[in-house]
């Protein structure tokens, strides 16, 4: 997750815009945000994403066309339910929030934000700790591990999540940096991972390649051959591919987290540089990883772990392995330190250093744990499901809300810490998606979808109730 | 002068970690072992000229 201008920008205008409209001199152009989320989105995580695909039983029409679709619905996401919000308000997520919900809402949703970075900051602990396994040699974790299952792992992830917090900690803007320059290089080796899984395919099949009609039996057949998927995991099919595309990065696009990164674009059309991010990480790299362990499990079928630091190093020797530490490393940074602001809008009077230490020490505490890892599919899909209500509110408040005679950001105008309507719509959304997920009505990966409509709903009969209670003074 | 120097060796490192996979891929190289120290010598070319001129840019 590299940071960009934009980055740059926000943290640095913290004093001068968190609290108001960015000005026009403040905006940035185009390509500031094509860079964003080209580095953002090709992350640590992406080694694990790709590999569980295949073994979800994902079939090479499913996942290929699956993805193009899903990543068009995210840029579409993006460009006509974020960015129209983010550039006629031009505030942060946290400020539009405020305003619609009250004080001590946001303060909930804080909470709930900050602990799901804690937790995926801690898969990408995972993913680098797994390139140090390649030189120590400890016994990792399987795809049906839940607990640590070593000493060595133990150790490994504590050593990888301990510098990474320190470093975060000291050195927040050096790492970000870093990970500027390390982006363009670890695409390509992103790249590169795919062309050498696809010709060791090639070499192993004895296929005869003369054609890209060749090349797409050869994915048919051998690479993502559709099936059964692996003991324990849920089959994926083309909707599942497309639902996970598109709502992998919910919680920023409909969930409206990127209010705070397109309040500085000029235009809200320029959302559609989030293409870049989708297409390249949540394309190319997802299915460069894929073929990776497809080939693992074509050399040998019994050997099912999904583990991104022997997968890269049989592809690409040292540099590979590089790129895996650097991968997980450079994005587990921002999202500890993403994590450790929303920690410290709780606790206002904590230093970002303390703050910061204490969320790299739970990241790397779930980081041991390779439960999240091996299920970031159904993991990644709750993050979105957890944050999207709050997204259809704003959603609503925003374009809706005064069509049916009602107030827009109420909570301010009310002078409320805790809009009522808001609150319940949240909870109410929340546990009704989660009984329908857990009584098997509907899977996870597809419930945000109408639970997102429900929740637009909730919000209007709610808000009509409450705001026809109180009396408010214009 | 040195900035720019710094730039085409950066440019040149990308051109050398993603064309070995390329040549292995159309079997113009046989062999892994190649490709995999030339993408570690890109590798580190790029760690080391890429801050002369991005670091500066970053910051």
């Amino acid at each position: 997750m590299a940071e960009t201008h934009v980055e740059q920008s926000k943290r640095s205008s913290s004093g001068e815009f968190e609290r108001e409209p960015v000005p026009q001199n403040a905006l940035l152009g185009f390509k500031s945000f094509i860079g964003m989320y080209a580095g953002e989105h090709c992350a640590g995580t992406e080694l694990m994403i790709g590999p569980l695909f295949v073994a979800a039983g994902v079939s090479a029409f499913d996942v290929v066309v699956g993805l193009f679709v899903g990543n068009a619905l995210a840029v579409l996401s993006w460009m006509l339910l974020c960015a129209p919000i983010a550039t006629r308000t031009r505030l942060t997520l946290y400020y539009q929030l405020e305003k619609i919900c009250g004080r001590s809402l946001v303060t909930l949703y804080n909470l709930a934000n900050g602990v799901m970075f804690c937790f995926l900051a801690g898969a990408m602990i995972t993913v680098s700790a797994t390139a140090v396994g390649v030189w120590f040699n400890f016994p990792m974790p399987g795809l049906d591990d839940l607990y640590p299952n070593s000493i060595g792992w133990v150790l490994a992830v504590a050593a990888v999540g301990g510098l990474i917090a320190v470093v975060a900690a000291f050195g927040y803007q050096t790492v970000a940096r870093f990970a500027n320059i390390a982006a363009p290089w670890m695409v390509l080796v992103f790249l590169a991972f795919g062309l050498i899984g696809l010709k060791q395919f090639i070499n192993v099949t004895n296929a005869e390649i003369t054609s890209v009609g060749d090349i797409w039996t050869l994915a048919k057949t051998q690479i993502w051959k559709g099936g059964e998927p692996l003991p324990g995991q849920v089959k994926f099919t083309f909707w599942h591919v497309t639902f996970f595309a598109w709502f992998c990065n919910m919680a920023m696009h409909v969930g409206m987290s990127d209010l705070s990164v397109f309040r500085f674009a000029k235009k809200s059309w320029y959302a559609v540089a989030s293409g870049a991010g989708m297409y390249v990480g949540h394309f190319m790299a997802w299915l460069s990883a894929s073929i990776l362990y497809a080939y693992q499990l074509h050399l040998d079928p019994t050997d099912t772990n999904v583990l991104p630091g022997p997968l890269a190093y049989r592809a690409a020797g040292l540099a590979g392995l590089i790129c895996v530490i650097v991968a997980g490393w450079t994005t587990a940074n921002p999202t500890i330190y993403r994590a450790g602001l929303a920690f410290q809008a709780i606790m206002p009077k904590w230093s970002r250093f303390k703050v910061t230490l204490i969320t790299g020490a739970i990241a790397t505490i779930a980081g041991m744990f390779p439960a999240i890892a091996m299920k970031l599919l159904g993991f990644v899909a709750l993050y979105g499901m957890l944050l999207m209500p709050m997204g259809a509110v704003i959603f609503v408040d925003f374009w809706l809300i005064k069509k049916f005679g009602l107030r827009s950001n109420y909570a301010e105008i009310s002078k409320k810490h805790f809009n009522l309507a808001a609150g319940l719509t949240w909870f109410i959304t929340l546990g009704t998606c989660w009984w329908l997920v857990w009584t098997g009505r509907v899977g996870i990966f597809f419930v945000s979808l109408p639970g997102w409509f429900f929740a637009a709903a909730m919000y209007v009969v709610f808000s009509f109730l409450y705001q026809k209670k109180l009396n408010v003074n214009d | 002068m040195i900035r720019k120097i710094a730039q085409i060796i950066s440019w040149g490192c990308l051109v050398v970690l993603l064309m070995p996979s390329v040549l292995f891929l159309t079997g113009k190289l046989p062999s892994l072992d190649p490709v995999k120290l030339m993408m570690l010598a890109a590798t580190i070319t790029w760690f080391v000229s890429t801050p002369v001129w991005m670091w500066k840019e970053g910051g």
